[in-house]
């Protein structure tokens, strides 16, 4: 028989948000957005549960966030406490397994099945895991046991705050018969969309379609999901993830030919790519700006720098003239935007105290003329 | 061949040519200078195929003839010759040149004249363009430090020069910063010409060019060269194939503040900045404030941090047009602009600090350089 695998997938409770309240016990209790500059154009990068009842969630833009909560607090992150608590808490994951796959800062997967401390129950390892981060750092994490990565993200947040939930193999198909889809895997708004039109909110409705219909709506995916509702999921926990870029797109819900509007959007993304870069501690050479027209052609145009970032603004100020380049050329409008910054270094290796850089005249497309 | 002339006419005849000789050729005739008889003239001739000069200079002509001796060993014998007169004098089944002036007499080896590559002479399709050689010389040193000088990009090392619309415009750029300078040119009516010459050649040409006089510029038929022409010098040089990028989209159309500043004043506070800003890539910090209420005067303040050296923070008054910025360029740029603008006034225009800066001359609307500024995660 195959052996079952125990993995445990760990989350932190709103990580940047809880520690702010830690270190700041004037702000406990009370609607906290960490994030941009709510006057500029900043986004939400984590919210304390408290301002979360009010409808604000990460990645919002800030103005918007506090259009909703005028009174909550709003600060700017401070990545280097986040680091250090980070590697604290993936200090603690190691000390229980070398199969630690971290998603970001404040999440990762743990296989357990063979655990450095000899635990035999996955439940007693994550419990154990709770209460030393609970104690090493104050914070609350919730964790999710299964016996894969697709269930076992789906249980930790299943219950949160500072919640475990275990899903036993003979509770699986129960367990994912119940949830939404939309909290599923790969399934972003518009998948969801895609399926809720055919009546299908939950796994169970899922369940109906065959393989074969699955791909059909959703292409290569569909195969995936029918296999994932099924609570397969046979991929293993990788410790060492090489990323070669880091990227955020939106499809916008109209076509836009404003600059203004464009410029806001990009500044947005470049926003959510840095805090990205910022969490694994990555700096990437290679910034890159994706459009899709309103005729659906692509156009891609990425400009090189001699040393790398991970800064929001700096992204910004390459990309802008590349995107008004685009749109005094262009007579279209603009379906798509994306930012990717690729050609990455860790922050270790580019250990520099400062990044200065021309910008260049031209951007790259001035020499294919 | 035998003439004779004066020594110092020889002399400046071959320090204008020197420019274009060859030191390191695997064409050993082009470490040599061309000798040859014209109408009343010595004709000097240099060339590393890039460029080629002539030069002529008044001479009595006993007997015709040609030949080329190495310039090296030429210059340094006539240079130390004394301001007298000069007779050169080639025999008629030989390449060696004596050349006797009073105290001195030397025989230097010649090579073969018909070796030497032909220099292409003012014949061409196309309508010269006549310009005055001061202005031509004024634009070449507005514009000619600003090409790049590395080969990466090889039509940045080229002066793209236009003429359209009754206009010349000379522009050079590197990959940070650009200079333009346009000219009128009444009556000129030919179509439109785009040429690009390498930076150096210009250079090369404000150096030999008369201070005064008129100066046609012609572009061969099969505009791989062109050809600058003057009474006692003619200048070819090859032309860079290839399309400089759009000048236009790199000059931005409009701006957010504007700083009005005595050029002087700014050179001197660029150079009391650049010590400081040499280790660090250059980077001077420019801050441009309106002095607020508008009762006080703006002002413009440069500020440079070199980690083991120290600080210098220079401000200097301003009239200043918007709202306040900073933005950070590289000095050098600066420096280079300043040295060449000769209006009392300067503006600058910035929009904001990752947008392109713009320096011009107040008072006269004939020249624009742009500089990008840099970008800092600070």
């Amino acid at each position: 028989m195959e052996l079952i695998r125990k993995i445990i997938h760990v989350d932190m409770d709103a990580f940047y948000a809880s520690i702010e309240q830690r270190d700041h016990p004037e702000w406990r209790g009370k609607p906290l957005v960490v994030g941009g500059d709510p006057n500029r154009r900043g986004v939400v990068a984590t919210c304390s549960y408290e301002a979360r009842r009010y409808g604000i969630h990460s990645a919002m833009a800030a103005q918007q966030a506090y259009q909703r909560c005028p009174h909550a607090i709003f600060i700017r992150p401070r990545f280097d406490v986040y680091h250090a608590v980070s590697a604290q808490i993936m200090q603690i994951f190691h000390s229980y397994t070398e199969l630690v796959e971290p998603l970001s800062l404040d999440e990762a997967y743990l296989d357990v099945t063979h655990n450095l401390r000899g635990i035999a129950a996955g439940t007693h390892v994550a419990q154990a895991i709770k209460a030393q981060i609970y104690q090493e750092t104050g914070l609350t994490a919730s964790a999710g046991v299964s016996y894969n990565k697709f269930i076992a993200k789906l249980a930790s947040d299943y219950r949160k705050p500072d919640g475990l939930t275990v899903v036993s193999p003979q509770q699986a198909v129960r367990f994912l018969e119940g949830i939404s889809i939309d909290k599923f895997f790969g399934v972003g708004k518009v998948t969801a969309a895609r399926l809720r039109e055919l009546d299908i909110e939950t796994g169970a409705d899922l369940k109906r379609l065959s393989e074969a219909e699955l791909q059909r709506i959703l292409h290569k995916q569909g195969s995936v999901l029918y296999h994932y509702v099924r609570g397969e999921d046979d991929r293993p926990v990788q410790p060492a993830r090489v990323r070669k870029s880091v990227g955020k797109e939106t499809t916008l819900s109209e076509d836009l030919d404003d600059p203004e509007e464009l410029l806001l959007l990009m500044s947005q993304m470049a926003e959510q790519v840095a805090r990205r870069l910022h969490e694994l501690q990555l700096l990437g050479k290679t910034i890159t700006l994706k459009l899709r027209w309103s005729d659906f052609q692509r156009l891609t145009r990425s400009i090189t720098i001699p040393d790398a970032t991970q800064d929001a603004r700096t992204i910004v100020n390459i990309l802008t003239p590349v995107l008004l380049n685009q749109m005094q050329t262009g007579q279209q409008r603009v379906r798509l935007i994306g930012v990717t910054v690729s050609h990455l270094i860790t922050s270790a290796e580019a250990n520099q105290p400062a990044q200065i850089y021309p910008l260049p005249l031209w951007d790259e497309d001035a020499w294919l003329a | 061949m035998k003439i004779k002339c004066k020594q110092q006419d020889l002399s400046r005849g071959l320090s204008t040519v020197s420019h274009a000789v060859s030191s390191r050729s695997t064409l050993p005739i082009l470490a040599n200078i061309l000798l040859s008889t014209e109408q009343g003239s010595l004709k000097l001739s240099a060339t590393n195929l890039e460029i080629g000069i002539n030069c002529l200079i008044d001479a009595e002509i006993i007997e015709n003839g040609t030949t080329t001796v190495p310039a090296k060993t030429f210059i340094d014998l006539v240079s130390s010759l004394r301001q007298d007169q000069v007779e050169l004098t080639v025999a008629e089944d030989s390449y060696d040149v004596n050349v006797k002036s009073p105290g001195s007499n030397a025989n230097i080896k010649g090579m073969d004249p018909s070796e030497f590559p032909l220099i292409p002479s003012a014949e061409g399709d196309e309508e010269p363009i006549l310009l005055d050689a001061n202005l031509l010389k004024d634009m070449i040193a507005q514009v000619v430090f600003a090409a790049a000088d590395d080969d990466s990009r090889p039509v940045l090392t080229g002066v793209l020069v236009e003429v359209a619309n009754e206009q010349v415009s000379f522009a050079a750029a590197d990959a940070f910063r650009l200079a333009l300078r346009v000219s009128g040119l009444p009556g000129h009516v030919s179509s439109h010409s785009s040429i690009l010459i390498p930076a150096r050649t210009l250079s090369e040409l404000a150096r030999i060019l008369p201070s005064e006089g008129a100066v046609q510029m012609v572009v061969t038929p099969n505009r791989s060269q062109v050809l600058f022409h003057t009474e006692h010098v003619d200048l070819v040089s090859r032309l860079i194939e290839g399309t400089f990028p759009n000048i236009k989209a790199a000059i931005p159309r409009e701006h957010a503040t504007r700083a009005v500043i005595e050029t002087k004043e700014f050179a001197a506070a660029v150079k009391r900045v650049t010590p400081f800003a040499r280790d660090s890539s250059n980077i001077t910090r420019i801050k441009i404030s309106s002095g607020g209420d508008g009762v006080e005067a703006g002002s413009l303040t440069l500020e440079a941090t070199a980690e083991d050296i120290g600080n210098n923070v220079t401000t200097i008054n301003a009239a200043v047009d918007g709202p306040d910025q900073e933005i950070i360029f590289n000095v050098r740029y600066l420096t280079d602009v300043l040295s060449i603008l000769d209006t009392p006034e300067v503006a600058l225009e910035v929009t904001s600090a990752a947008r392109p800066g713009v320096v011009k001359p107040v008072s006269a609307a004939d020249y624009t350089y742009v500089i990008m500024p840099m970008s800092t995660n600070r």
